[in-house]
């Protein structure tokens, strides 16, 4: 007899107590800690080799040998200083080979060659001002001043560094999804686009200029421009994302076949079918009631 | 209305993951940009204190740099980030407990860790001391089905245990979390 599965409840925040409203609200709340671009910057300069698993041992008993060295030879009238380093100056790093080690089903083996980010020449632009300038608009962002957050990128967006391209989208984010200022936030794209062609973030602003020229109602020319990237890099990387607009577009305009061919596609592709169903639903309502 | 596309609905592809392992720099940055904000959701509801969550956050993401070469692609990418970011909660939240002991041994030595940063809401403090009273298991259920949105499928596939057993653990969890609520923990 087959083993039937569990039939799962629905999610708590869907529900109408006490529970569902906390986590409603917690999860509307921006999240403690860095923004993207500043948790790329320290990535970047990281190394990611992996130490050898000697060399922390090794470290550790030459700089004990050392430091008796050091008190032994040091005269009685001068104490040594404290041995240790200072803890609030000791940054917290991770070991190179982590004591609990990520277990993926797959074999886990350090590559032969791990691969490293090499710098990205525009990057090669950027400055601590810079990022201490990003870091204030994204704080600015956080404490839900997002006018004033949107005004300072605008500031860091200048030049034709990978930090001003990042400013620039971030700006344009800001616009489109705190301040509700559809038309800017694509214009703003829009220079994005004619100052960093070929950018690090090129697929990321095409896609959010899709979704504002269909919360703009500029239907055809979100469909025009799903089309083009589909044949492009966009359509490589985000083939599931653009279907799924393709869909709801579609069945808006009354075309269900184009819709549900396009669902169709972005399952195939791994879309979560909730982002089908609105879509979906609105064409099936017209096959019932042609 | 036409939802704004969350980055990783759409599981990274072939194609993504393939210019990655090759070095490509507009890969890495597009891979990180894509789970970054994954990562630092599920490493905080897993109850990585936000004075580590920095650090946490840089080591799933090292991780995924240094072992995608190696990743077999059994799995969807996502569920072997939520893999990945379940190890570096476990590591950091010991972590933390360790400082937190040790900065209540040496007041002196510097500022209290365990202290919440003014910039995270109040729901979200609330939502993390009721977690916080689940054991590890619980936690990692509930946080990946009510707050991640997984299926209880795709759990089972993260966690590697049955279904049943996600279903059993969220059912433990669930009570837990609406007891602790209710005790205004």
């Amino acid at each position: 007899m087959a083993t039937s599965q569990p039939e799962f409840p629905t999610r708590l925040a869907e529900g109408e107590d006490q529970a569902a409203a906390l986590i409603v609200r917690a999860l509307a709340e921006p999240l403690p800690g860095p923004t993207e671009q500043q948790s790329w910057q320290r990535l970047r300069s990281r190394s990611l080799r992996p130490t050898p698993r000697w060399v922390l041992p090794a470290v550790a008993f030459g700089l004990s040998a050392l430091a008796l060295l050091v008190w032994v030879a040091r005269p009685a009238a001068n104490p040594p200083t404290s041995l240790g380093p200072d803890v609030w100056a000791q940054r917290v790093t991770p070991s190179p080979a982590p004591s609990a080690p990520p277990a993926p089903s797959s074999a886990v083996e350090l590559p032969e060659k791990p691969p490293m980010p090499s710098e990205h020449p525009k990057a090669a632009a950027s400055a601590s001002p810079r990022e201490s300038d990003a870091g204030q608009c994204s704080q600015l962002a956080k404490a839900g001043q997002y006018a004033a957050a949107a005004t300072c990128y605008g500031r860091v967006a200048h030049g034709s560094s990978m930090d001003a391209e990042l400013a620039l989208y971030e700006k344009a984010r800001l616009e489109a999804r705190a301040l509700g200022q559809s038309a800017q936030a694509l214009s703003t794209l829009d220079e994005h686009a004619r100052r960093f062609p070929g950018g690090v973030l090129t697929t990321e602003v095409e896609l959010t200029r899709i979704e504002l020229l269909s919360q703009l109602g500029r239907r055809a020319e979100a469909l025009s421009a799903i089309e083009r990237g589909l044949q492009g890099v966009l359509g490589r990387e985000r083939g599931g994302d653009l279907q799924v607009l393709r869909a709801e577009l579609a069945s808006e305009q009354g075309d269900c076949a184009k819709a549900l061919e396009a669902a169709q596609l972005a399952r195939q592709a791994g879309a979560h079918p909730s982002r089908l169903e609105a879509s979906e639903r609105r064409c099936q309502h017209e096959a019932e009631n042609p | 209305m036409l939802a704004s596309a969350a980055a990783s609905d759409v599981d990274a592809g072939h194609d993504l993951l393939d210019r990655c392992v090759a070095g490509s720099p507009d890969a890495w940055r597009g891979l990180h940009q894509r789970y970054h904000r994954t990562a630092l959701s599920v490493l905080r509801r897993l109850g990585v204190p936000p004075s580590h969550l920095e650090d946490a956050c840089q080591e799933v993401f090292v991780d995924v740099f240094r072992y995608l070469p190696r990743f077999r692609r059994e799995a969807d990418f996502r569920t072997w980030l939520y893999r990945i970011c379940l190890s570096r909660a476990r590591v950091s939240r010991r972590r933390a407990r360790l400082w937190s002991l040790f900065s209540r041994l040496s007041p002196e030595v510097g500022p209290d860790l365990v202290q919440q940063p003014l910039d995270e809401g109040q729901a979200s403090r609330q939502l993390a001391r009721a977690i916080d009273q689940l054991s590890e298991a619980e936690r990692v259920v509930f946080v990946l089905f009510e707050l991640e949105g997984l299926s209880g499928q795709e759990i089972a596939e993260v966690i590697e245990r049955p279904q049943a057993t996600v279903f059993r653990r969220l059912h433990d969890a669930r009570k837990r979390f609406t007891a602790a609520l209710e005790e205004g923990t």
